[in-house]
């Protein structure tokens, strides 16, 4: 069969053709031979019968009346037939009545038993049996036997003529085939020859000459239509690939030109490689280590602390108002005063302990290898002294103190971020107590922490379950006694705790993001309330609401305080947001883009707690304030205290000066509203007047007092 | 042609026949007993008349209406009871009927008459004459007193001698096959 796969096809179809000429040839020369032995084999069967006959009907008599000499005679003629080789007659009684045998052959006979009928041929020789009958009564048998040589010789010269036909035929149909098998193998040697020459040579122009509808000539013309293609792609591959090699050469040159360039910056290159790896672990500004190193150091000093079964410390540092002196005296002054400080810092510490920039005005201290908690101690309280002096800076002497928080291993924590943690809480702690100072880290700052994280969960639910409310301060005119506003102030009434102060969860509310949700609800709920009262027929009416930082920074919170003007329906102008200085300095771009917004639409702006903070007159003059309110904290000695009366007496003269409205909270006896009437002070709030209270009371106070035409002293 | 000798029927001395059948075995084809041989001639003579019937044809007038073909005896019969077992045999179809009739008279159903010693011959052929009656006999000189067939003995075989213008004047025809077994046929000039 692998010899057949591999064959030429040329031979293929040759060897096709003679097979099937001489299967057919020998399936008709068997047919014709059969036939021939069959019609012999007749033709000699014919030949006994009428033989026998002939033999029968002569001697018939002869037997009836038992002549056999007579019977004899009858045979006599077998002579001139050639085949006969013997002829018997016998008689009914079995007896040889007569016989013939052909001179010179012997043949034997067959037994001298009756035989039946028949005939039956041997290899050279045939024999039968013929009644004899003489009125249908069985007389005799005749057996007669003859030559099938004759025969023999006649079947041979048959099969030499049938070997010849088969020869001639053969050579034919080889010949025949070798020239038909040209009409498949030609276009397919050409085709061949074709293919050879496109892939050796990559000649794409040769073509397949063939014409033609059949399998072979839709195959030519197929390659041929394939190799146009192929061509035209080759061109075009061709332009493209002349068109790389360009700009690979040009860009070859570009690059030897850069590698040239490249050998000479590679020396700049290292030593810039050196520079950032200095860079990636130090400050840019005061060349102090980074938070990266600096944690580095903590983890492989904390290992050593372990090992050795030491003590070490953190220190986290903030300074204190370092955000005031960088907002009004410029970046360069911050900064050159974070470089001095820098410098101090390192000069209060040994040559071990590591002194870190966080950012901004952020610094971390570790201190390795203590002997107890009270080095660490010394080493805050060696920082707050270093700080004492003054630091003179771009001509301007500044004061500048820090809050320290320490926390030590391994009794404030085993990790470093637990101990950075912990430092953190501290520092916030020494904040709080009054900022310069240096504040130990102690479990019960944690759990402050875990009663902050309490809080935050019972405000979401406090939010969830109504259980904030409003309350309200009237606001009074104290030449008409009239109510003029009110200002909204927030209560939480916890069901088991009882009210708890908005100083207490307000910062949690920040912290946690709260204040979007709380203070929208504030929103609506004061400018409803406003509403109904004006509804009520007490038009003119205000109403005051207090943002909190993180609403001020939050963009869209105009959006957000315009919708709920819409949703109740109030006028703008009825309505006035309370901001602090702290608040505004947060975020001072947001907070004046805001601001202008809101006074765009009519809102009315005041500055809350004026006085408390920096009081800066550049605050003041940035934002769009209407009111200027001052602050309780002031208001509560006067007018007993001198400071409080000249601080007050100022701050109105700058208010009149820049034609700001004027209000005055905390009054809460008639002393403080004679002073305040003879500066001029038209509008105050006060427990003189009215605590702050539900919004049923104030109703009731509007009501009594438009009776009254005059406000009824609650206290 | 021999038959085999029924050794039961001879009531001879067991040790005597023992010797005789020895004898007998030894010389059989030269042997030859009178009675036995003639019993064997009138055997196959038998045969011969049946067979002499069918190879010689009637007029049709000679056999229409009749129910048998009669082959009558007359004379002395020699064949015996032989001759009987032909009774019933089909000849040009009809059954054969042997009969011996005691008168000349009785002669004219016959269509063959074997006759017989001790018959007037010469009588019969006269009152024969052309009717369509085959006429056998052994008597000597039969076919040249005009008879048709006469039976002779050659060298021991039974043959027959046939007159075939005695035939012709009878009205029969034979059979050219008969002719030629014939050892010798009377023609006519």
């Amino acid at each position: 069969m692998w010899y057949l796969r591999n064959m030429p096809i040329r031979r293929k179809l040759t060897l096709l053709t003679v097979t099937i000429s001489t299967v057919s040839l020998l399936l008709a020369s068997i047919a014709f031979i059969t036939s021939d032995r069959i019609s012999i084999q007749q033709t000699v069967s014919d030949s006994h019968r009428t033989l026998a006959d002939i033999i029968a009907a002569n001697s018939s008599a002869a037997l009836l009346f038992s002549d056999p000499v007579a019977a004899q005679e009858t045979l006599d003629f077998l002579k001139t037939q050639q085949h006969i080789q013997a002829a018997v007659i016998y008689s009914m009684n079995d007896k040889v009545f007569a016989r013939y045998i052909k001179p010179g052959i012997k043949p034997e006979l067959p037994p001298v038993e009756l035989q039946n009928e028949n005939i039956l041929f041997w290899g050279d020789y045939v024999e039968s049996f013929t009644r004899i009958t003489y009125e249908g009564e069985q007389i005799g048998t005749v057996y007669l036997r003859s030559d099938m040589n004759m025969i023999h010789d006649r079947l041979i010269r048959l099969l030499v003529i049938v070997a010849i036909v088969f020869a001639v035929s053969l050579l034919v149909s080889f010949a025949l085939g070798a020239q038909l098998q040209r009409v498949i193998t030609g276009p397919l040697l050409r085709l061949s020859a074709i293919a050879r020459l496109v892939s050796t040579e990559k000649n794409y122009s040769v073509r397949v000459i063939g014409k033609g509808s059949d399998e072979l000539g839709n195959l030519i013309t197929d390659f041929n239509t394939m190799l146009d293609e192929i061509q035209l792609r080759d061109s075009e591959l061709r332009d493209h690939r002349l068109k790389l090699e360009e700009r690979v050469a040009r860009r070859t040159r570009e690059l030897e030109k850069v590698n040239a360039q490249l050998e000479i910056s590679k020396q700049e290159a290292e030593s810039v490689a050196s520079a950032m790896e200095y860079h990636a672990h130090h400050d840019a500004l005061t060349g102090l280590p980074n938070r990266v190193l600096l944690y580095d150091r903590i983890s492989s000093e904390l290992a050593h602390a372990r090992r050795q079964q030491s003590n070490a410390a953190l220190l986290f540092l903030d300074l204190d108002r370092f955000k005031i002196i960088n907002d009004s005296l410029g970046h360069a002054v911050g900064d050159q005063l974070l470089r001095i400080i820098a410098r101090r810092l390192t000069d209060c510490v040994r040559e071990e302990d590591t002194v870190a920039r966080l950012g901004g005005d952020e610094f971390m201290v570790l201190l390795p290898r203590i002997s107890g908690s009270a080095d660490a101690g010394r080493i805050a309280k060696k920082i707050n002294d270093s700080l004492v002096d003054p630091i003179a800076c771009n001509g301007h002497e500044l004061h500048i103190t820090t809050s320290i928080g320490i926390s030590i291993f391994p009794y404030d924590g085993t990790d470093a971020e637990t101990l950075i943690k912990h430092a953190d809480i501290s520092m916030y702690r020494a904040k709080e107590l009054g900022r310069n100072k240096a504040i130990y880290y102690t479990a019960e700052m944690n759990a402050g922490s875990r009663k902050q994280l309490a809080m935050e969960t019972n405000l979401r639910k406090a939010l969830e379950r109504n259980q904030l409310s409003l309350f309200y301060q009237p606001k009074v005119d104290i030449n008409s006694n009239r109510i003029v506003g009110f200002e909204a102030l927030l209560r939480w009434k916890h069901p088991t705790m009882g009210f708890i102060n908005p100083l207490d969860f307000v910062p949690v509310a920040e912290i946690s993001g709260l204040i979007v949700p709380i203070g929208e609800w504030v929103l609506n709920t004061a400018f409803r309330q406003l509403k109904q009262w004006h509804k009520a027929g007490f038009t003119g009416l205000t109403i005051s609401i207090n943002l909190s930082s993180a609403q001020l920074s939050r963009p869209g919170f105009e959006d957000v305080l315009e919708q709920a003007l819409l949703e109740s329906g109030l006028d703008a102008t009825a309505a006035e947001v309370e901001i602090t200085e702290n608040m505004a300095m947060e975020n001072i771009d947001t907070a004046v883009s805001v601001l202008e917004r809101l006074k765009y639409i009519g809102v009315r702006i005041a500055m809350d707690d004026f006085g408390t903070g920096y009081s800066s007159l550049n605050y003041l003059r940035r934002l769009p304030v209407d009111t200027v309110k001052i602050d309780k904290s002031f208001v509560r000695e006067i007018p007993d205290s001198p400071d409080d009366v000249t601080i007050v007496q100022t701050i109105i003269a700058m208010a009149q000066n820049l034609k700001l409205s004027l209000i005055v909270e905390g009054i809460e006896n008639v002393r403080q509203l004679n002073f305040f009437r003879q500066l001029g002070v038209n509008i105050v709030q006060g427990y003189l007047f009215s605590k702050p209270v539900e919004a049923a009371e104030i109703l009731k106070m509007l009501e009594s007092q438009s009776s009254a035409d005059t406000i009824n002293l609650v206290k | 042609m021999t038959t085999p000798v029924d050794m039961s029927r001879l009531h001879v001395p067991p040790r005597i026949a023992g010797c005789l059948l020895v004898v007998l075995l030894l010389s059989a084809p030269a042997l030859v007993l009178p009675a036995e041989v003639q019993t064997i001639e009138y055997r196959v003579k038998t045969a011969f008349l049946y067979n002499f019937s069918r190879f010689v044809t009637w007029p049709e007038a000679a056999l229409q209406g009749r129910t048998e073909f009669v082959l009558c005896v007359i004379g002395t019969d020699p064949f015996g009871e032989q001759l009987d077992k032909l009774a019933g045999k089909t000849v040009h179809n009809h059954p054969l009927a042997v009969r011996r009739p005691g008168s000349l008279a009785m002669l004219d159903d016959c269509q063959l008459v074997y006759i017989g010693e001790n018959a007037a011959l010469a009588e019969i052929l006269l009152l024969l004459g052309e009717k369509p009656v085959l006429t056998i006999s052994e008597a000597a000189d039969f076919t040249e007193q005009g008879g048709i067939i006469q039976f002779t003995l050659a060298r021991n075989k039974v043959r027959f001698k046939i007159n075939v213008v005695a035939a012709s004047t009878a009205g029969l025809s034979i059979s050219s096959k008969l002719l030629s077994l014939a050892i010798s046929v009377t023609e006519g000039d």
